[in-house]
């Protein structure tokens, strides 16, 4: 993802300490409060656009047709005749209401439930795979920095690359025909861990989890490394090329002072500045991953309901996607400040 | 600074949190447990000493579950329902099979319909009603996957419930049900008396209860059932398997409603009870002990443990390694497949029949000629051989071999014929394609279909000289397929791709509820004519030789040198399914697996993974 | 420039004090890294491929010959010579070996493999350029604007920008691209949708991924942009060029844009790679090119179930689409190392 620049002010005082605290919360409830005009737009964008779509949930049984008067039954049923902003209007007070809606193809079951089950594990899933990139990722691209032109610097470029050129669609089976096929030394699918969690979303922390983990997560987290690597191989030539670290080396200090103390945490802004949209394309990009590994994601249930034309899950969720992505950015926004004191907020 | 930060993060994760547990229903409660027996109540108007008759305790059992016989298997969608009159595709209908107790069955090796729920069976001279004797040694049982236990359920006068006739009778007349809005009531409707006034009632909220009363479905008492037909169908007995018709337990569905049929509530009868259903993971189903023992089945699995695999490639690489049992193969692996496990590769014709239909009102395909050509110019030997790898057979009419009625699959039909095509084209006015307008194909989404009218595209360019860029070939999901295929002669393609696969045995069930007229209105928009009245002579037959000739008239007046060729019939699928030696087993082609029967060696089993 | 090279350059007759260019300051700067010169030729081979296919491949990406489906790489087969002659394009060329086996297998319908690698160069460097163009284009005019505009209007552009970010525009798009191909193929009353049809066709069937790519990325490349002009703005070449009259249109485009583009065309070179595998993604999930034109992406969605048996109908696609993404990486890392100035001078 290409790298936003953020405008770097200082304004120093005493208490900065406190100034800066107090304009952060401000500056977060002040983004909350812009981000719901927004969700609102994109609610309603999705709402008209999946519904606009030729075809409807109850078209096709298997595969034949659905007798005309069954499905106009079914469509009345779930309110489907009534005029979209009519809809609109019922789907939004039900989500006041924390009721994000029914699911047509599975009567039992209830939007609120597909959440429920599938966002834990896409979450854990994501986390996981960005810890795993940023492992991979960042002393890779110390590395490289390091030794800029030389052919360890090319070894680690090409190796990071590598992994994000190969697709999931090809490294997930490779994967499972060695690791689990011949070697047998990886379970080959499922998630370690099914519903209910703890808290609603944590895992358990057992030995059969992380060997379930261990596949999906490298097949997302290589990925992410390279663009990791890269950007901290960016940051870092960026930053020891700047004067403050020629005057450090000037002043003597050993190298690898130079590096931890100075260039490193400044090295780091633009990789911070990808984390929150990382993590929430990590969330909703696992959909490749999910459906090779079979995991019960958010990703493969919203590919899905798009063919299936599960209206109410489909709007919810891009809400919750759209929610993941404002929280993430919102994260960076804050992250920034720790890691630059000269950030303003205006 | 630092505590802001994480106060901060703190929020941010519980508030994501908050907005989806909210909402999110607490977890089912377990079945209750066993209930104590009642006390014996002495009946309080005969004067003389009252007699007490003892109630008889319910049914119950623990399983036990050291080392089980085990199935292991996947299915590349999640069940929808459990519910016999909502079951709609294979994999809840397999389902629906094993944990519910139907009216009859079909029987693996003589194809022929079985006793099941029912004993016997009478059909009146005019064929229009059908009595059946119910047995009533059957219990509904809940089942605690935690203990083991497995109860039989009681009424509210401390009764054990056992499966009777009115259960039957409530099954049926919830098939005829609107407010279900399940596609199989629209099946069955027509055959029973009062069932399509009932579903097709203008406002389904408020069918009069005289309505449901008048539905043929009556349960004289506990054992005698009796069904009335409108017409003489004689193939009504061939749907008596079917699962719309299954008896269901009507006080579990008036007090849990629609959430009747889930993990922890349901009630059922069937052979196996349910242990555990994960939404979109997996599910698990155990023997149950209660069952009469002719109906046990001969199998010996114990528990089927079956989880959700969307990919092929994954769900192959499973039975690689032994952990399934059985597998579909990947259409690139079935080569190699074949060469490396011959022994564990069987075949199964599902019948489902595939097809190119036409839209018989838009030129140029409102041209007879033009059908029967673009029909015989494909090369279904070829196809099946090549492209789909023998994973088919060549069909030159509609219902495949296995159905009543249908003629021998070598008979009756054109097929494949390029001078017989070359000179229906030359007919129609387009010798050698000169002067051709541009005509669309449409299929659905799938890489075997890519195939398939890739192939098709080919074909018609070889033999007919239709070059392809006057074909315009795509493909659309397949609700968006149905929904165009509805449009109108502008909008609509020329041609799309589509199948069939049989509700029932029956070959009314192929020319009757797909080519009949009345069934074309939307699609392929054929006019009725003489075939039509042939069909509904068929339907009502009750002469089994007559309706043998007259199907077999049709089929050819449909897809003979002088037929109609409403659709070009292409193949009926066979399935190839890698299934690993140390399990036996007949599939059934209607009315879902049958578990029961099925036998796996467990030793051998076992020492695959020790090698 | 160290004293030494300065010796050696008088020695040579060269004129001291000879100016350079800053481009050729950076392409002195590009040479020096071997693999970023490497990875810049095999992306001028692909796309003297993509422009030359015919030459390149034995035959066309839609003959199909069933005979000989899934045939494993370089396995000759039988074929008719008039087959040949009508279809083969190295009939009668030295390289007519070519035409009677494939070099790298065959696909399910018996369509060369290799054929349909080298057509699917057209598409990949269609998206790279086309897609990229489209991102880069609205960028460059949102954040020019937005920069030199200045004040309420800089940060009403640029707040925007940052409400866009939040929306998750994937989801959005596949589902924009759903409605759109479902729209396009029952026709349409409005002008704008024939008119958006038309140019589908005409994009092979790629509009949609086009205009997806390109909303997916502009916020960046606007942000990039703006950033350059504000800190081009208060140079002294553009206050001189303003003393001397110069009107507002001018100093845009003669001074600003040209500066500006240079880090833009660097973050999009680098982005490429992302944008061809966003095609594949799409056709996983069956948005892509419309069939028979063949694209990378595709060709592994129809060949990764036979991984085991026949690895070459994964092999080759993938290992096209690995060597392109890697070598716009290489190409775009040498590119930004040249052209950023603090670097030189380093080695």
């Amino acid at each position: 993802m290409p790298l936003p620049q953020k405008v770097l002010f200082f304004i120093a005082t005493k208490n900065s300490v406190h100034v800066i605290g107090g304009l952060v919360t401000k500056y977060i409830i002040r983004r909350l409060l812009m981000a719901i005009p927004v969700i609102f737009l994109m609610v309603l964008a999705t709402f008209v656009l999946v519904q606009a779509m030729p075809g409807g949930p109850f078209d096709a049984v298997g595969q034949k047709s659905m007798p005309e008067h069954i499905r106009i039954l079914l469509e009345r049923r779930y309110g489907l005749d009534k005029p979209l902003y009519e809809q609109f209007f019922l789907y939004l007070g039900n989500l006041l209401q924390g009721d994000f809606g029914p699911l047509f193809r599975q009567p039992s079951q209830t939007v609120n439930d597909i959440i429920a089950q599938t966002f834990p594990v896409s979450i854990q899933l994501g986390l996981m795979s960005v810890a795993v990139g940023f492992t991979i990722g960042i002393p890779l691209g110390i590395i490289a920095a390091l030794n800029h032109n030389t052919w360890i610097d090319y070894i680690t470029t090409f190796l990071a690359v590598i992994s994000v050129s190969i697709p999931t669609l090809v490294l997930g089976p490779v994967l499972i025909y060695t690791f689990g096929v011949k070697l047998d030394w990886l379970p080959i699918a499922f998630w370690g861990a099914d519903p209910p969690f703890t808290l609603g979303f944590l895992p358990p922390l057992t030995k059969n989890f992380f060997l379930h983990a261990v596949m999906p997560v490298f097949s997302m987290g290589t990925g992410m490394a390279a663009g990791i690597t890269r950007l901290t191989r960016a940051g870092l030539l960026d930053v020891l090329s700047a004067d403050y670290i020629r005057t450090a080396r000037a002043k003597g200090l050993r190298e690898r002072t130079v590096i931890v103390a100075h260039a490193l945490k400044n090295s780091l802004i633009p990789v911070a500045t990808i984390l929150g949209p990382l993590l929430a394309g990590a969330v909703t990009g696992s959909f490749i991953t999910e459906q090779i590994f079979a995991l019960n994601g958010m990703g493969r249930r919203f590919v899905n309901s798009i063919g299936q034309r599960e209206y109410f899950l489909q709007t919810s969720l891009v809400l919750v996607y759209g929610l993941l992505l404002i929280s993430g950015n919102l994260l960076v926004d804050v992250l920034y400040a720790w890691l630059d004191p000269r950030i303003r907020y205006d | 600074m630092k505590k802001t930060l994480w106060m901060v993060l703190g929020l941010l994760i519980v508030s994501s949190l908050i907005l989806t547990a909210c909402g999110s229903p607490a977890p089912a409660p377990e079945a209750p447990a066993e209930e104590a027996p009642v006390e014996e109540v002495a009946p309080t108007e005969a004067p003389a000493a009252p007699t007490e008759v003892p109630k008889p305790e319910p049914m119950s059992a623990t399983i036990a579950l050291d080392n089980p016989v085990t199935f292991h298997g996947y299915s590349t969608t999640d069940i929808p329902t459990l519910d016999p009159q909502l079951g709609e595709d294979v994999v809840s209908i397999n389902y629906i099979e094993q944990l519910f107790v139907h009216l009859t069955n079909y029987d693996l090796d003589t194809a022929e319909i079985v006793p099941e729920g029912a004993t016997s069976w009478e059909v009146s001279d005019d064929g229009m009603t059908y009595t059946f004797t119910i047995r009533t040694d059957i219990p509904w049982v809940t089942y605690n996957s935690d203990t083991h236990e497995v109860v039989q359920e009681v009424d509210a006068d401390g009764y054990p419930r056992f499966v009777t006739a009115h259960d039957f009778e409530y099954g049926i007349k919830r098939s005829c049900d609107p407010n279900l809005g399940a596609y199989y009531s629209s099946v069955i409707a027509p055959q029973i008396v009062g069932c399509e006034d009932t579903l097709y009632y203008d406002d389904p909220e408020n069918v009069p209860d005289e309505m449901y009363d008048a539905i043929g479905a009556e349960a004289v008492d506990d054992e005698t059932l009796v069904v009335t037909l409108p017409f003489p169908a004689s193939y009504f007995l061939s749907m008596t398997p079917m699962w719309p018709l299954a008896a269901v337990p009507s006080w579990a569905i008036e007090e849990n409603g629609g959430n009747w049929a889930e993990d922890g509530t349901i009630v059922t009868d069937g052979r196996y009870l349910l242990d555990q259903w994960i939404h979109g993971v997996g599910r698990t189903v155990v023997r149950n002990p209660l069952m009469p023992e002719d109906m046990q089945g001969g199998g010996n699995i114990d528990v089927f443990v079956t989880n959700v695999v969307p990919d092929a490639t994954t769900g192959y690489a499973l039975w690689l390694n032994g952990e399934v049992e059985t597998s579909g193969i990947p259409d690139a692996e079935l080569e190699n497949h074949l060469v490396e496990f011959p022994e564990e590769t069987i075949q199964i014709p599902d019948l489902a029949v595939f097809y190119i239909a036409f839209r018989e009102t838009k030129p140029p395909f409102d041209d007879v000629h033009v059908r029967r050509a673009f029909s015989a110019a494909f090369d279904r030997e070829t196809f099946n051989e090549t492209v789909r790898q023998g994973q088919g057979l060549p069909m030159k009419h509609f219902a495949p071999p296995g159905i009543f009625g249908a003629p021998p699959i070598n008979e009756v039909g054109v097929g494949y014929d390029p001078e017989y095509a070359a000179a229906e084209l030359a007919a129609a006015g387009y010798p050698n394609c000169e002067g051709f307008p541009q005509v669309s194909l449409l299929g659905y989404s799938g890489q075997s279909t890519l195939n398939w009218i890739e192939f098709a595209q080919a074909n018609w360019a070889e033999n007919l000289g239709c070059s392809p860029d006057l074909i315009t070939v795509e493909q659309q999901s397949f609700s968006e397929l149905l929904a165009t295929t509805k449009l109108d002669d502008e909008e609509a393609p020329n041609m799309w791709t589509l199948g069939w696969g049989p509700d029932y045995a029956d070959e009314n069930n192929w020319v009757g509820d797909v080519l009949h007229c009345d069934n074309t209105s939307e699609r392929i928009r054929r006019t009725c004519g003489d075939i039509d009245a042939m069909i509904e002579q068929a339907r009502s037959s009750t002469d089994p030789e007559e309706r043998i000739q007259l199907y077999s008239q049709i089929e050819d007046a449909f897809f003979g040198p002088e037929g109609e060729v409403p659709f070009a019939p292409l193949y009926v699928r066979i399935g190839f399914v890698a299934e690993h030696d140390w399990l036996t087993r007949t599939p059934a082609l209607f009315g879902g697996d049958q578990w029961y029967t099925w036998t796996i060696d467990q030793e051998a089993q076992a020492a695959f993974g020790a090698e | 420039m160290t004293v030494d090279k300065k010796m050696e350059e008088v020695k040579n007759g060269k004129r001291i004090g000879e100016s350079r260019s800053p481009m050729q300051d950076a392409m002195r700067e590009f040479r020096r890294s071997k693999i970023a010169v490497g990875g810049m030729i095999f992306v001028i081979l692909v796309a003297l491929a993509a422009v030359f296919a015919p030459i390149f491949s034995p035959y066309g990406f839609a003959q199909q010959n069933l005979r000989n489906n899934r045939a494993k790489p370089m396995e000759g087969y039988d074929v008719v010579e008039s087959y040949a002659a009508e279809n083969c394009h190295w009939y009668e060329t030295p390289m007519e070996w070519g035409c009677t086996t494939f070099i790298a297998g065959s696909d399910a319908l018996g369509r060369d493999l290799w054929s349909r690698i080298v057509y699917g160069t057209r598409i990949s460097l269609s998206i790279a350029v086309a897609a990229s163009s489209v991102s880069l284009i609205i960028g460059l005019i949102y954040g020019t604007v937005s920069g030199y505009s200045g004040g309420n209007v800089d940060n009403f552009m640029m707040r925007l920008v940052d409400l866009l970010y939040g929306i998750p525009l994937l989801p959005i798009i596949i589902l924009m691209t759903v409605y759109f191909n479902a729209v396009s193929r029952q026709g349409s009353e409005s002008p704008l949708m024939m008119w958006l049809i038309k140019l589908d066709s005409m994009a092979g069937g790629l509009l949609f991924v086009f205009i997806a790519i390109g909303a997916l990325n502009w916020l960046g490349m606007a942000r990039l942009a703006r950033g350059q002009v504000l800190s081009y703005k208060e140079k002294e070449f553009v206050e001189a060029a303003r003393a001397l009259g110069a009107g507002n249109g001018h100093i845009i485009f003669k001074h600003l844009i040209p500066n500006v583009l240079g880090p833009l065309l660097i973050a999009e070179s680098m982005a490429i790679p992302g944008y061809i595998f966003l095609e594949a993604a799409l056709s996983f999930i069956g948005l892509g090119v419309t069939p028979p034109t063949p694209s990378w992406g595709a060709m592994i969605n129809e060949g990764y179930s036979g991984l085991r048996s026949n690895p070459h109908l994964v092999l080759f696609p993938g290992l096209a689409l690995s060597s392109l993404t890697l070598a716009f990486n290489f190409m775009g890392d040498g590119l930004r190392d040249a052209f950023d100035t603090r670097l030189r001078g380093r080695n």
